[in-house]
């Protein structure tokens, strides 16, 4: 991704520019609904329900005003489901006008052949469909059911219709790391690009991270093959904390919370990365005075997290230049210090601080659907097993059931 | 400059290309941002010079003139040229002029 040769000067490291923090993020999440159709067991944004503070269609424009104004080239559209939003297609439009780019994640529910073909019309639109599993299997265990259909679908329509190069959006967890091959054939069956992202504790992720987070095994595997497909596969930089596995994976290597990235939710809050969506990490709201740009410049959070940080525990490994102690928001979801290692550190140096004592911070907001859907995955497996004697239907908690007592004489 | 670069290939100085219509650029301080938003590409030019390179290419000015213009030192010309060949190779600067308005101008559909 970087330019080759200028890059070898050691004082002009891009990192050290990018750790001070930018003018304006490179790059910049918006979820624009908490509403889905889904209801998928490790969603960052513990989506399900729309929120009815929500940004209005004409709030939404004046953040793209925005963005445009301060040079952010795209940037990335989720939720929720962002296409179930009804003026989904109009902001997406709304932003290309205006000079920014749009990748947006689906699940595929409204990548209809009608919609495929109007994004294939544009060179400003990217999409990425979401698919947790190279099998329905595997998919809708943590996706719910029938959800591999729709990804599968929406990817066939997208390659009719002529686009060129959608992603397919991976979070690897324990059950598909064994998958990575299946999951790049589908890709090229569809002229897409794979794109492989890390599980974080985050959202409803956090209920399941214990389930499904890659084994450290599983680990080495996934850094071998990541190290094989270079730069045939996209990573959103996720993976740096294998680093100290044998050498940086491609992308830039470093924690951008705050500094070249950050989120702004469907309500219009900024938090300093997609996975933090929690108080902790709150700077501020695009409603606000200063709007979104104020936020970003001038937040108290933003400013601390642009100075030099800590490397704490980490100082003595001779990794940390590599890793930089890992994911800011792994650490906080899971209850580890900040100033530690990754909960994922695959030098094993966080075993020890999960099996002592944390405590994981509660969750600062829940859209989740407060019933289940028939759509949704259950982790759970139910077994049947036959009981070893027939039940006590009466009363079984009491000391006398069971108990026939002899008819007295008298 | 160490040994790896010298074999890269370079762009010649007479060449005039200019950045495509589909590249944006946004100044930073240390250097540029560049996107293609055909390709979804970011790149970094990590030097204001090569910045200003950049920014004066028009399409009719050689690269020559264009450094000359920026002031950039004998001993940064190879590694820029370096660069601009690697923009020329992936697309993101074209041998041809744009018919109007300056590069950052961009389509818009």
């Amino acid at each position: 991704m970087t330019a080759p040769a200028l890059d070898r000067r050691p004082q002009n490291r891009l990192v050290d520019h990018f750790e001070q923090g930018l003018d304006a993020p490179i790059c910049l999440t918006w979820e624009l609904t908490y509403a889905c159709n889904l209801s998928c067991a490790h969603c960052l944004s513990s989506s399900g329900r729309r929120d009815p503070r929500e940004l209005t269609t004409e709030q939404c424009e004046a953040v793209i005003d925005e963005l445009q104004r301060m040079g952010v080239f795209y940037v990335n559209i989720g939720g929720g489901e962002p296409t179930v939003r009804p003026d989904f297609w109009h902001l997406v439009d709304y932003a290309v006008a205006h000079q920014v780019g749009v990748k947006f994640s689906t699940n595929g529910v409204r990548i209809t052949p009608e919609n495929a073909r109007r994004l294939a019309a544009t060179d400003y639109v990217d999409v990425q469909v979401s698919l947790d599993g190279a099998t329905a299997e595997v998919n809708d265990y943590i996706r719910g059911p029938g959800s591999y259909d729709t990804a599968l679908r929406a990817l066939a329509n997208l390659h009719e219709a002529g686009f060129r190069d959608a992603k397919v959006s991976v979070v690897v967890t324990r059950q598909n790391v064994g998958q990575l091959d299946e999951f790049k054939a589908i890709a090229d069956r569809y002229g897409a690009t794979l794109r492989l992202t890390r599980l974080r504790p985050s959202g409803r992720g956090a209920d399941v991270w214990d389930e499904l987070h890659v084994l450290p095994e599983q680990q080495q595997e996934l850094y071998r093959w990541l190290v094989a497909h270079g730069e045939d596969v996209l990573t959103g930089d996720s993976f740096f904390h294998l680093a100290p596995l044998g050498g940086p994976l491609p992308g830039l290597n470093l924690c951008g919370a705050g500094r070249v990235v950050c989120l702004i939710d469907p309500i219009g809050d900024v938090y300093a990365c997609p996975f933090a969506i929690h108080d902790e990490f709150l700077a501020g709201n695009v409603l606000g005075e200063g709007g979104f740009a104020g936020v970003w410049r001038d937040s108290g959070l933003f400013r601390e997290l642009r100075n030099p940080q800590s490397a704490g525990a980490c100082s003595s490994c001779p990794f940390f230049d590599s890793c930089r102690g890992g994911c800011m928001a792994a650490k906080f979801f899971t209850g580890l210090p900040m100033d530690g290692p990754d909960p994922e550190c695959v030098l094993g140096h966080s075993e020890t601080a999960l099996l002592g004592q944390r405590s994981v911070p509660p969750a600062s907001q829940d859209h989740s659907r407060p019933f289940a859907t028939r759509n949704e995955p259950v982790l759970v497996q139910l077994q049947r097993r036959r009981p070893d004697a027939p039940p006590v239907s009466a009363c079984a908690e009491s000391p006398l059931a069971g108990f026939q007592p002899a008819p007295t004489l008298r | 400059m160490s040994t790896p670069v010298q074999a890269a290939p370079a762009l010649d100085v007479t060449a005039s290309p200019c950045l495509a219509r589909s590249v944006s650029v946004r100044p930073e301080r240390f250097g540029a941002l560049l996107y293609d938003f055909r390709t979804r590409t970011l790149m970094f030019l990590k030097s204001p010079r090569l910045a200003h390179v950049v920014r004066l290419m028009d399409g009719t000015t050689t690269v020559g003139d264009c450094m000359d213009r920026a002031g950039v030192p004998a001993e940064e010309r190879g590694p820029l040229l370096q660069v601009l060949h690697h923009l020329q190779r992936i697309r993101m600067l074209t041998d041809h002029a744009l018919p109007e308005g300056g590069p950052e101008e961009r389509d818009t559909p």
